[in-house]
């Protein structure tokens, strides 16, 4: 018996969006996996006509060129959509706004302008507290980034039957130092990073903390993430 | 630090964190200093198991639905949660606030199956409460607990305070109410013993500590006698009479972690018209009750566009006996159809199976086709009452080959009265005989070349209110030798076999069975760490075999002893509305392999009141 696809022939006409959204207090604890579940049950809550890929398994398309660690917050991440309908902008926005998680808001809605492997920088906002007064972390963190190497373990993917390892690596060049400052809070930093949509280097957060930690035996308590900004390697926003 | 930001800062080191953190889509959060009542939904087991649970989903709903009472919901923490709230000092919460949970006025738990008792007195533990409600003070929340097992609550009878039978619809907000009226002020408990007493008059509320419990020299029950006027005789379950016009959820809590079952549920009809002498459920129940067709699409769309969700599936314990299946079906397909969300029905029958049906199901998806046929011969069959012949199963088998199905599982129970050797190759017989069938259709005609079958067995577990409740559970040594012997008679490759842990069901058996004295193992078990036990990676028998042996109790007394017709039972005091003469009835016609009718062929008197809403009772 010759099974069809449910949709098949149905639409090959689709609205490409690229839309921005903020993910904050406790959706930060939303993976990426479920974050796609999530934003395909707020598209079908908002009434919103998704495209579906036209295959033998139909699937509504939804895209994320980047992918959040899970705990960081964001005000500024990517989504491209296809829908069946041409809205306008404002309206696609209020009206995922209204039935999306709590946590979640979107922020922009447009065409998408850059090449997803235009990406190239991000900004984070980081709070650290740690055993040492704020003014020391401050310092000898500021210490740490503007060195003429900064040397972090990267791991690498275990071998088959192998133990996991790490590699010694130096990200001077995917390190830019924006800001610090201290305060009784903690201490803030305003870092940007290397990011990438596609092959090249990566640098999360976690990695170049855990390298401080250990270089000046810092024990670190409490971390708090924001990614700020998300850059073309022109420098402009990636829009 | 404040609770909530301490917890942000733990979860981070915790697998799946948002299963603690709450915030989803259709959780309802208010404002506590308007909030007149406070009850925390407890689910004994994980947020996978239990957010899939749709009496929590109907409960959370109705009693948010009142502006001034608030409902949360709490799971049970995954090992790793468990040790991280321990280490930091975090009392169980309620998702919704993220107050501790021992600040409420009710604790409510639903138990589903025994083996989340260690659960209870975990999570009450957890929650910073003494386990034993003797325990538990005046400034403490009442705590409660409902659900399919209270029909035998005598295990937890120690640990709670009061329990709700039947369904819960009404009874909830009765309690509720009651507590509201005698709360002294908004931040003021009543006291507990005299909301107890007042409770206790409430139709469905048993205070077990209102009821003492004599026993003979052998160990049975001698009397259970009420010690307050309050207390009735007997206590007789809750039921809806008008189930089209019972309260349902427009908005279910959309979980961001994939969870068990993640999709919107209907409930189409609750009771059964059945009658399989084994099943609880199918007793319990019961009357048969249906919503009317236009009800269940209506609470469909609804649903749908409030969850979002891709799936929507049709709840109950028997879908096919639906009267208006097709017609119900041909609504729902079109409307999901159109958008994109697939239609799920479990808890089809073989026997009325009908070829419309399956083309109905067939335009909805193509998954595996399950069969409970649940014994290997037809005269097993007809001891338990499952009233479906071998011809009924290989014409649905022969459908559903010739629809394109090409696995089917087969679900078989080993250890049912009177089985013999001859009964456990049936098994495998039957196994068999649908191999062949496939192989006897036309390759043009079926799916693929290659046939799966599972066949999975479970030991029997004699529970309470059905006509097995005067059974012995068949001895380890009689299971094990019948394992052995079907795995022996299974000659084809192209069937696989699966059976259950063998101490799992002895516990089970014990606990549904078990009397007030039984609590004191459980206790003893949670002591020695045992938790999360329906979980094969943390059940620890030898660990309760120790508390068995401690608490000088002997499990075989509970789960291989035949109870003769005359015993006390445990639960002889709480009224489920079928007659023990109607079970006495059903035990001794099930020894002569004699079936009893369905509740749609005709009424067999199982006592079930006229007036209670049964399709099918008068």
């Amino acid at each position: 018996m010759a099974d069809v696809p449910k949709n098949q022939g149905l639409n090959l006409t689709r609205y490409m969006y690229r839309m921005t959204f903020s993910k904050k207090g406790r959706a930060k604890f939303i993976s990426h996996l479920d974050l796609m579940r999530a934003m395909q049950r707020t598209f079908k809550r908002a009434g919103l006509p998704i495209w579906y890929t036209q295959g033998f398994n139909p699937h509504p398309y939804i895209m994320f060129p980047l992918a959040l660690s899970l705990g960081v917050e964001s005000e500024i991440e990517p989504m491209d959509v296809a829908l069946l309908e041409k809205l306008e902008n404002e309206e696609i926005k209020s009206r995922l706004n209204m039935v999306m998680p709590e946590g979640i808001r979107i922020e922009t809605v447009g065409e998408p302008v850059c090449d997803h492997l235009d990406i190239y920088r991000s900004d984070y906002e980081i709070i650290i507290k740690t055993d040492r007064p704020p003014e020391e972390t401050l310092k000898f963190f500021s210490e740490f980034v503007s060195a003429d190497e900064i040397i972090i373990k990267k791991r690498l993917k275990p071998k088959k039957n192998r133990r996991e390892t790490h590699r010694e690596i130096d990200v001077r060049e995917y390190v830019k130092l924006l800001g610090i400052e201290a305060s009784n809070e903690g201490v803030k930093i305003n870092i940007r990073l290397a990011t990438s949509a596609g092959n090249d280097f990566n640098l999360n957060y976690t990695p170049l903390l855990d390298a401080f930690s250990e270089k000046y035996n810092i024990d670190i308590n409490y971390i708090s993430a924001k990614r700020t900004k998300i850059l073309c390697r022109n420098g402009e926003n990636f829009i | 630090m404040e609770l909530k930001e301490k917890i942000e800062q733990l979860l981070l080191n915790v697998q799946k964190p948002a299963r603690y953190i709450g915030g989803e889509v259709g959780s309802v959060v208010k404002d506590k200093n308007k909030v007149d009542v406070r009850f925390a939904f407890c689910f004994p087991d994980t947020y996978d198991v239990g957010m899939s649970h749709l009496g929590m989903k109907i409960l959370y709903g109705l009693k948010n639905n009142v502006e001034n009472y608030w409902c949360e919901r709490v799971f049970a923490p995954e090992k790793d949660f468990e040790n991280v709230m321990q280490e930091n000092n975090i009392p169980l919460y309620g998702l919704e606030s993220l107050d501790p949970i021992k600040d409420f006025d009710f604790i409510g738990f639903t138990l589903q199956y025994e083996l989340s008792y260690t659960n209870v007195l975990n999570m009450l533990d957890l929650a910073g409460l003494p386990v034993l409600a003797k325990d538990r003070t005046d400034d403490m929340p009442v705590v409660v607990a409902g659900g399919p097992c209270a029909c035998n609550p005598e295990p937890l009878a120690d640990f709670i305070d009061l329990f709700i039978l039947g369904e819960g619809e009404e009874v909830n907000l009765e309690l509720m109410s009651l507590y509201e009226k005698m709360k002294p002020a908004r931040d003021k408990r009543p006291e507990k013993y005299e909301f107890l007493r007042q409770a206790a008059k409430i139709k469905g509320i048993y205070v077990p500590a209102f009821y003492d419990v004599s026993y003979n020299d052998d160990g049975t029950i001698k009397a259970v006698t009420p010690n307050i006027p309050e207390a009735p005789e007997k206590i007789t379950k809750r039921i809806i009479k008008d189930f089209d016009k019972v309260y349902y959820p427009d908005s279910f809590v959309v979980p961001f972690t994939s969870i068990v079952h993640d999709r919107a549920v209907v409930e189409v009809l609750r009771g059964c018209i059945r009658g399989c002498r084994f099943c609880q459920a199918g007793f319990i129940y019961r009357p048969f009750r249906e919503k009317e067709v236009d009800t269940i699409s209506r609470q469909t769309k609804y649903l749908c566009e409030q969850t979002g969700y891709e799936e929507v599936s049709l709840s109950s314990l028997s879908t096919s006996d639906y009267r208006e299946i097709e017609m119900l079906l041909e609504n729902l397909v079109d409307y999901t159809d159109k958008e994109n969300i697939s239609l799920s029905l479990p808890s089809l029958r073989i026997d009325n199976f009908s070829e419309k049906l399956l083309e109905k199901i067939q335009r909805i998806r193509k998954s595996g086709l399950t069969f409970a046929p649940e014994a290997g011969t037809q005269r097993l069959r007809d001891v338990i009452n499952k009233n479906v012949s071998e011809e009924e199963i290989m014409e649905t088998c022969k459908l559903a080959f010739l629809g394109g199905y090409s696995q089917v599982k087969l679900y078989f129970m080993l250890g049912l009265p009177t089985e013999t050797m001859e009964d456990i190759e049936g098994i495998a017989e039957l196994g068999k005989k649908i191999i062949d069938l496939y192989y006897s259709i036309d390759k043009s005609k079926r799916n693929g070349n290659n046939i799966q079958i599972s066949i999975s067995t479970a030991t029997f577990v004699p529970k309470p209110f059905t006509p097995f409740e005067f059974e012995p559970q068949a001895t380890r040594e009689e299971i094990s030798a019948k394992q052995k012997h079907l795995l022996e008679s299974l000659s084809s490759r192209k069937i696989k076999l699966s059976y259950h842990n063998q101490d799992v069901s002895v516990l089970e058996a014990v606990l549904a069975r078990g009397d007030r004295r039984v609590g004191q193992v459980v206790l003893r078990a949670w002591e020695k760490g045992c938790v999360l036990d329906s979980w094969d990676e943390y059940f620890d028998f030898p660990k309760w075999q120790e508390a068995f042996d401690e608490c000088g109790i002997d499990p075989e007394f509970y789960a291989n002893r035949f109870r003769s017709y005359d015993e006390i039972l445990p639960w002889d005091h709480l009224d489920y509305l079928v007659s023990k003469s109607f079970f006495v009835r059903e035990n001794k016609k099930a020894h002569e392999a004699m079936t009893t009718r369905n509740c749609k062929e005709g009424c067999s008197g199982c006592g079930i009141p006229k007036d209670c809403g049964g399709v099918y009772c008068g």
